[in-house]
């Protein structure tokens, strides 16, 4: 009943009052970006990592130190720090699993910088000590040249393979076989490009690689970091049998007694993606928990900035009511009010937060997504947000007495 | 007859006080009458006027209107009657502040369910008998307190009712102005409607057919003008 004049005097009043209905709905509004931004994210990363999650090879799982995400997991135990990885367990493994196709040892070390001649890489990239199963594993090509051998490793020759990010920096117009870069300060001899890439599911290059034998690394860098191994599985062999068998022998080499838990952790892409998702599910309830406690506010800002208006508006309400507007029209009046503020609210939160998710998933990478069904529940929500604030100042205006209002000051 | 009151008593409760502002009312008008109604303040002309105009119900007593028993219905009901039976015109003019004239004219037909085409042009219409065709777009504060009476009048008489109920509808106007007023309502009533009006100016009243004087609730005397 009478829609269309509802929404005129709602569009009307928002319309007289800019500042007070901005501030009113501003709550609103925060509460659906917040839920609306961390719904998009997470659906973008979704959709990337259960299409393109290949940090591993295929049959491969990987063994580290510490678990994966732990920066993001919410209350962790306290934990003291675990013995390092040494690149002898690759070595242990391989002689004790027969269920193992390849094992290899790999350290990393981020953020460098390597040069040739004058030229050197901006922004830096990652090196990686490796031994020559880690290509196989990782499931990097060797385009040109050749890859790190057993003799590399064996003999701690200063030789390195690179990326294709590396080769464009360093060498726009020349052949980088047999050239000589500078890394850790010291001269190392390309023998290998790999093959391109592409970016990784959380947005890094995978290009900007440099990759030398594992005992040179060593013997640059010391022997304190950890590694990370990488073990392929034999084809037609049991995944889950294999890493029990690598278990098996990594407890005995660190000596963990029984009943203790491991002091290393392994993972798989489907492990990976597990995690993932675990952890993508309690981000999720705490961004739909902070959005509610927020519309929870913008709410009683909603309800109160409502209640100004039907007293500030009595005589109005006096003058419609001696005209012939029964209660119900005006409950509406003041209803389809509350609504289209808190509504248009929403519509700006959810605008806002998509946009600032359109702007932090380019910066990371992934697919920008407008799930429909956060649109039509922000929708649905903030209509009953509306609704419910609207409803005892509605009521109020809706059972004043005519004679009153008509004499209200 | 249009309007029956019958043993009208309307009781107020004033914390532990109770004021009788009408004490046992008796009173009929006719259709086309042109009825002043006079009393000092504090006499009940205000309590009678919201009963009559179906804004208040009374403690006890019988009202009809236009053949309808009054008394005891619904807010809704009584809100119903008041849309289709009776053009208020106020001496504070209660416009809406913020709506043109035209809106402020159409209102009624709003609640009433009026399409749009139709109430402009019926709430044209009005504004056009009262004069005030050129200011349909101007809202009550580009006009003056005449033109702002005027468009209550216009309102008053959109849904075409059966009584028009001016409560000092010159009390805020200077003379010159209230007299403008009062030619209208002369008019009006000429064209065959029903006025009942609240005064306490005996210039104004010296202007309608027939003086009702209350006094303590109770009317004193009931005249027909000469």
């Amino acid at each position: 009943m009478l829609i269309k004049e509802n929404l005129q005097i709602a569009i009307d009043q928002i319309r007289i009052g800019k500042l007070r209905s901005f501030l009113t709905a501003l709550g609103i509004s925060i509460g659906i970006a917040t839920v609306i931004f961390i719904v998009s994210i997470l659906e973008g990363y979704n959709q990337s990592i259960q299409k393109e999650l290949n940090v591993l090879g295929a049959n491969t799982f990987q063994i580290q130190r510490e678990e994966v995400f732990t920066g993001v997991q919410v209350g962790m135990r306290k934990k003291k720090p675990r013995k390092r990885l040494d690149k002898s367990l690759a070595k242990a493994i391989r002689e004790n699993c027969d269920l193992v196709q390849f094992v290899g040892a790999e350290i990393w070390e981020h953020s460098v910088n390597v040069k040739y001649k004058d030229k050197a890489t901006n922004p830096t990239i990652s090196v990686a000590g490796v031994e020559p199963e880690f290509f196989p594993n990782n499931g990097y090509f060797v385009d040109q040249g050749r890859s790190i051998t057993q003799d590399d490793v064996r003999f701690h020759r200063k030789v390195a393979v690179l990326g294709m990010d590396v080769v464009e920096e360093l060498f726009p117009f020349e052949d980088p076989l047999g050239k000589e870069i500078k890394l850790f300060g010291k001269r190392f001899r390309v023998i290998g490009i790999l093959e391109k890439m592409g970016s990784s599911t959380f947005g890094e290059s995978r290009d900007d690689r440099v990759i030398i034998p594992i005992t040179t690394f060593e013997d640059i860098k010391g022997k304190k970091r950890s590694c990370n191994i990488t073990v392929m599985v034999r084809p037609g062999v049991d995944m889950q049998a294999t890493m029990d068998q690598v278990i098996g022998v990594l407890r005995k080499e660190r000596k963990i007694p029984p009943g203790k838990e491991n002091d290393f952790s392994i993972f798989t892409n489907e492990t990976l993606i597990e995690s993932f998702n675990n952890i993508a599910s309690k981000v999720r309830l705490a961004g739909v928990f902070l959005g509610l406690i927020s519309l929870l506010v913008g709410s009683i800002g909603v309800m109160n900035i409502m209640l100004v208006t039907v007293t500030e508006r009595t005589r109005e309400i006096g003058i419609r009511k001696a005209v012939g507007a029964k209660r119900s029209v005006i409950l509406m009046q003041f209803l389809s009010e509350s609504v289209v503020l808190s509504s248009v609210g929403g519509l700006v939160g959810m605008i806002g937060g998509f946009l600032l998710a359109a702007i932090v998933g380019s910066s990371l990478q992934i697919p920008f997504t407008v799930p429909l069904w956060a649109v039509v529940s922000s929708l649905v929500v903030t209509s009953v947000v509306g609704i419910l604030a609207g409803l005892y100042p509605a009521s109020r205006a809706a059972n004043m007495d005519p004679i009153n209002a008509l004499r209200y000051e | 007859m249009l309007i029956h009151v019958e043993n009208l008593i309307k009781i107020y409760q004033l914390g532990k006080v109770q004021v009788k502002a009408l004490d046992n009312i008796n009173l009929t008008i006719d259709r086309n009458e042109y009825v002043a109604v006079m009393g000092p303040s504090g006499s009940g002309k205000s309590t009678l006027m919201n009963i009559i105009g179906c804004l208040d119900v009374p403690t006890s007593g019988r009202y009809i209107l236009n053949d309808q028993d009054v008394h005891n219905l619904t807010d809704d009901e009584l809100a119903h009657i008041r849309n289709k039976e009776i053009g208020f015109v106020f001496q504070t003019f209660n416009l809406l502040p913020r709506a043109t004239a035209l809106h402020n004219v159409e209102l009624p037909l709003i609640y009433n369910g009026t399409p749009r085409s139709k109430r402009r042009e019926i709430a044209m219409n009005m504004l056009e008998r009262v004069g005030l065709a050129d200011r349909a777009n101007h809202r009550p504060n580009e006009l003056s307190g005449g033109q702002r009476q005027r468009v209550a009048i216009a309102r008053a008489l959109v849904n075409n009712p059966s009584l028009i109920l001016a409560d000092e509808p010159t009390g805020n106007l200077d003379s010159k102005t209230g007299e403008e007023i009062m030619q209208i309502f002369n008019e009006l009533n000429e064209a065959g409607n029903t006025i009942l009006l609240v005064t306490h100016e005996e210039d104004i009243a010296r202007q309608t057919k027939r003086i009702i004087r209350l006094l303590d609730g109770q009317v004193i005397k009931d005249e027909m003008n000469q």
